[in-house]
């Protein structure tokens, strides 16, 4: 009895070794799955890594490792569940470029202040006046553009109705350099330069002007620099009627802007285009003064 | 055709375009297509689709104006087909509708195609027999403007070009989606996250917005009505156009080809310039993105503003659930923001204001056309962005007014060269409204389909001219055969030339055209289901010659009138604990055939058997006159007969009766119905089927005079089953499972 026991056993015992062995292969395939990529991503810091590991690690999908300093991280995921080019691709959706994929503008303005970084991945390019159109406004655009007679007052103009257009547009990278633009035009100005009608005037201005550009011409949100634009309105009020600009300016108004208390705007638009606001409120306001 | 990724890159070909149109004119230009049956995997299951020589979309078929076309057609099918060409003026009988200007081709018959290519453009085809448009019959169609055209413009029509056929894939078998959609299953809205469930509306603090919406007597709404697995731009989900530079400006020839679905077109390099529109020019308009209504056709220009970079163009189903794109250059992929997802709450309170008790739609006078009001940009995030409490109502429909995002209309759309019609023609005029039923998913013109009515009389060189009004709650893209009609616009001579016409819910569009083509031509909605559901109308010229084609016109009128008497079929049973429970239907546009049972396990619960046959009445078809048999047996012992509610005596034990009664769908989608019995008994009921309590989970009850009642709920677990509870005062209380077809 005991014999037959022993007998069946060794049976077993070489059953279940069998059975380890045909397992064996198939534990090692289920770690196969799992993918290890070398990945270049911008603006990986310590901080963001959390932020975008969330982009892609929904439902323990992936996850990265990557030490501080490293210029190349470790996605580690699994390549039965997504790709390397889809990940990337989340992660480009969450405002980070990388080696595939760029980060649509939105999504790169949307991040947190302190994730930004800068964007050396992505190719300079001006939004182009398209040769098809020749509207009314591109043509004063190009006008401007090519005049070698353009005082320093109307560069000055031009530089601020961009940094409009661009907090109108929520453009925060566009603002900053129309910031930029103005404060250097403002540095290069010569005494010679102000019109008789402003110079009793002029250093109020200048100073009003070099007090939040440099504030303006840095890298911040949105919201930060909408607040700053609001003090440059009394000085650029005042050298609109100045500039003599090729076309009306227009001054306007936003009872809501600043807390309620309202705020003025120049802009070469008739039509109201709120630069407090932008999307969240475009047509808020009115036209107080025009200047022709 | 398995969804193979960006490894089938295509290079960017436009030297044709030059070679070709040297050529001398009156060139025969000769294709041959194959139609095949074929599987398909483009979401990990094996389909059936077709396939035209070996390809989906079908290819592209390119011809030069003063070109002779000659497109044989083999059909290698099991089945019929025919082949229509989307936005060509031609000779009736090489229009491609089935029964209407030809036979449709048989399986295994050779049949040409051959008419004389008349105008330039982009335009597309696709069959227009039964519902084989949806699973791959769909193709670009390209017809290039001679060199030496008057209307050639340096610029646009000289710069490389990219056809793309846009469309949308469905593991479902069309017949079933047509099936599903005719049974107002919410099976696509399940699976698209839009069901607008009591749950969903309470956590969202919209439950005032939701009791509105059941009170106006309006199921859940959405902007589209079927849920797809995929879309596609040339048969793929993504791929690249390589060799771009930094400046090169791409003319992309962009149709939409799909059955069901609107798409948003939007580009990650900067502004779209749109230069022309169904195949005709129009002054190039610049805009940030625009929508493409289903089988319209747009040219729009992009330039790719930076070098070694590729810049994504993005075509997005209108109902924001999944999308297609295409890479335009080299390099790191620069890529657009997905489109939020839809405020459905924004849209049903929306809805809820224009709707008024009577069904109708009440545009608060805002005199809306031409695409300029939007009533769904309530429902756009990236439009209404975080709020506007400044706006006025009427702006608030006006997405290029509160937005920075410029939206294409038909109003900024303007032919290069005049458009008048010849002077001096009488003008016939005639005023259409589209009518729709999304309940029970009928759609018609003037509340009759196609079916209903007869066709319209034409006289050869009269100018027409049609007023669409849009009472229904859904779009719809109104096509043309044979001919491009004006939009009246506001453009003045200018108006732009279309054969698509998009008219939104309480849109008021105008077209007009010159009857200057012989022979029976179709104008209606070109939402695939809506068109087989009989959506539409005939124009007919009187005095044409007789179509050599159609021996018997009409017995084969009656054929295409076939389509939209279809009657659809649904039946359901719960499997329960304490019997079975079920009904079957059959239903078309106006008649209903239903059988409800109620099936016990032992004599004492007995069984039930009621039919009716009834009439759907009226626009809104609330009202439904029936007659009915009934049939129950029991076993109740020394139970007698029970007296109901009017202190009738009324036996179930053994009861066999025909009946005459109505059903009214009240306010909050109640069902009441009133029926007389041949022996003179009365049976008033009220009930209520589908509340949505939470995204799977639906709640039904019924009571009425003989003193039963019953309420049940069911959570919904895949298309065809469910877990069913339920409490019968004739059955008591049961669990089951629920299966449906």
């Amino acid at each position: 009895m005991f014999y037959i026991f022993l007998r069946y056993s060794f049976v077993g015992v070489t059953f279940i070794c069998a059975a380890i062995l045909l397992w064996l292969p198939s534990v090692a395939s289920a770690q196969n799955k799992h993918r290890t990529d070398t990945v270049s991503i911008s603006g990986l810091t310590l901080t963001s890594k959390p932020f975008i590991e969330k982009a892609i690690g929904g439902s323990g999908r992936a996850k990265l490792e990557w030490s501080d300093g490293e210029e190349k991280a470790v996605m580690i995921y699994d390549a039965k569940k997504s790709s390397r080019a889809e990940l990337l691709k989340q992660i480009a959706l969450a405002g980070f470029d990388n080696s595939e994929y760029l980060a649509p503008d939105e999504a790169y303005q949307n991040l947190p202040a302190p994730l930004r970084y800068k964007r050396v991945r992505k190719p300079q390019w001006a939004a182009t006046i398209n040769p098809l159109i020749k509207t009314r406004q591109a043509v004063k655009a190009l006008e401007v553009a090519g005049n070698s007679k353009a005082t320093p007052l109307i560069s000055i103009m031009s530089n601020y109705l961009q940094l409009k257009d661009a907090l109108v547009n929520a453009d925060t990278e566009a603002a900053a350099t129309a910031a930029n633009g103005m404060l250097s035009e403002l540095k290069l100005i010569k005494p010679t330069d102000i019109p008789a009608s402003v110079t009793k005037d002029w250093t109020n201005y200048k100073q009003q002007l070099e007090a939040v550009l440099p504030g303006l011409g840095k890298d911040s949100d949105i919201e930060a620099k909408r607040q700053l634009f609001i003090s440059l309105s009394p000085a650029m009020h005042g050298i609109a009627k100045a500039a003599a600009y090729q076309q009306p300016l227009y001054y306007q108004f936003c009872p809501m802007a600043n807390n309620g208390k309202g705020a003025n705007w120049v802009s070469q638009f008739a039509e109201i285009k709120n630069p407090y606001y932008g999307n969240m409120m475009l047509n808020c306001g009115q036209t107080v003064e025009t200047i022709k | 055709m398995k969804y193979n990724q960006p490894s089938a890159w295509l290079t960017l070909l436009c030297l044709y375009i030059f070679s070709i149109a040297q050529a001398k004119a009156q060139r025969v230009v000769k294709y041959e297509l194959y139609v095949k049956d074929t599987l398909v995997n483009f979401t990990g299951k094996s389909k059936r689709a077709i396939a035209v020589n070996g390809q989906i979309p079908m290819p592209t078929l390119t011809f030069t104006e003063g070109d002779t076309a000659e497109i044989v057609v083999h059909n290698l099918l099991n089945e019929p087909t025919a082949l229509h060409w989307h936005g060509l003026i031609l000779p009736n009988r090489e229009d491609g509708v089935p029964y209407l200007t030809q036979m449709p081709i048989k399986p295994g018959e050779v049949y040409t195609y051959r008419f004389p290519v008349k105008q330039n453009g982009t335009h597309w085809y696709h069959s227009h027999y039964g519902l084989q448009e949806q699973i791959g019959m769909y193709g670009s169609m390209i017809l290039n403007k001679r060199p030496t055209d008057q209307s050639f413009r340096k610029g646009i029509d000289d710069l490389p070009v990219v056809p793309l056929i846009l469309s949308e894939w469905t593991d479902m078998k069309p017949e079933t989606v047509h099936r599903l959609l005719h049974n107002a299953s919410d099976w696509f809205a399940i699976r698209k996250g839009a069901t607008q469930s009591y749950a969903e509306a309470i956590k969202q603090k919209q439950l005032g917005t939701k009791l509105t919406n059941e009170w106006k007597r309006m199921l859940a709404m959405d902007v589209s009505d079927v849920y797809y697995d995929k879309f596609l731009i040339n048969g793929i989900t993504e791929s690249t156009f390589k060799n771009l530079k930094a400046g090169d400006r791409v003319r992309l020839r962009i149709s939409n080809g799909g059955a069901s679905t609107y798409f948003w077109l939007r580009y990650a390099g900067g502004k779209i310039t749109v230069v022309a529109s169904d195949g005709n020019d129009v002054e190039p308009v610049e805009v940030d993105r625009l929508m493409i209504a289903v089988s319209e056709t747009y040219d729009v220009v992009v330039t790719i503003p930076a070098s070694e970079t590729a810049f994504e163009f993005m075509a997005t189903s209108e109902d924001r659930i999944r999308s297609a794109s295409i890479f335009l250059g080299d390099g790191v992929k620069q890529l657009i923001s997905p489109l939020p997802r839809l405020n459905y709450f924004a849209g049903m309170k929306m809805m809820n204001g224009m709707m008024k008790m009577n069904g109708d739609l009440d545009d608060m006078s805002m005199n809306m056309s031409l695409n300029q009001m939007d009533m769904n940009a309530v429902m756009y995030p990236e439009i209404t962005g975080a709020a506007p409490k400044q706006t006025s109502t009427t702006d608030l429909y006006r997405p290029n007014k509160i937005s920075s995002i410029k939206t294409l209309n038909y109003a900024m759309l303007q032919a290069p060269a005049s458009t008048t019609l010849p002077p001096g023609a009488s003008v016939k005029q005639y005023r259409f409204t589209l009518t729709g039923n999304m309940n029970r998913y009928v759609w018609s013109i003037d509340n009759r389909v196609i079916s209903e009515t007869e066709k319209i009389p034409v006289k050869k060189g009269e100018t027409l001219r049609l007023i669409l009004y849009n009472n229904s709650m859904m779009r719809h893209p109104m096509h043309l055969h044979g001919h491009d009609f004006r939009i009246l616009n506001g453009k003045g001579k200018y108006a732009p030339l279309k054969n698509v016409v998009d008219v939104m819910p309480m849109e008021t569009d105008t077209l007009e055209f010159s009857a200057n083509n012989e022979g029976d031509w179709f104008f209606h909605c070109h939402i695939l289901y809506h068109m087989m559901s009989g959506m539409g109308r005939i124009f007919s010229y009187t005095d044409a010659q007789p179509n050599p084609l159609l021996p018997a016109p009409e017995k084969a009128y009656r054929k295409l009138k076939a389509d939209d008497r279809m009657a659809h079929f649904m039946a359901r049973n719960d499997f329960a604990t304490n019997g079975n429970d079920g009904e079957a239907m059959l239903q078309n546009t106006r008649y209903s055939l239903a059988t409800e049972w109620r099936l016990g396990y032992n004599n004492m619960h007995g069984y039930e058997i009621e039919t009716h046959f009834g009439r759907y009445i009226g626009k809104m078809q609330w009202l439904m006159p029936f007659i009915g048999f009934d049939h129950r047996y029991r076993d109740m012992g020394d139970e007698g007969p029970e007296k109901n509610l009017f202190g009738q005596i009324n036996t179930k034990n053994k009861r066999t009766q025909f009946s005459l009664g109505m059903a009214y769908t009240l306010p909050m989608l109640l069902v009441a119905q009133a029926e007389v019995y041949h022996d003179g008994n009365v049976r008033v009921q009220l009930m209520r089927e589908d509340i949505p309590i939470a995204k799977r989970l639906r709640a039904d009850f019924m009571v009425n005079t003989d003193k039963e009642y019953m309420a049940g709920l069911l959570y919904i677990f895949t298309r065809n089953m469910g877990i069913k509870t339920h409490y019968d005062s004739d059955m008591g209380w049961g669990v089951g499972l629920s299966l449906n077809y």
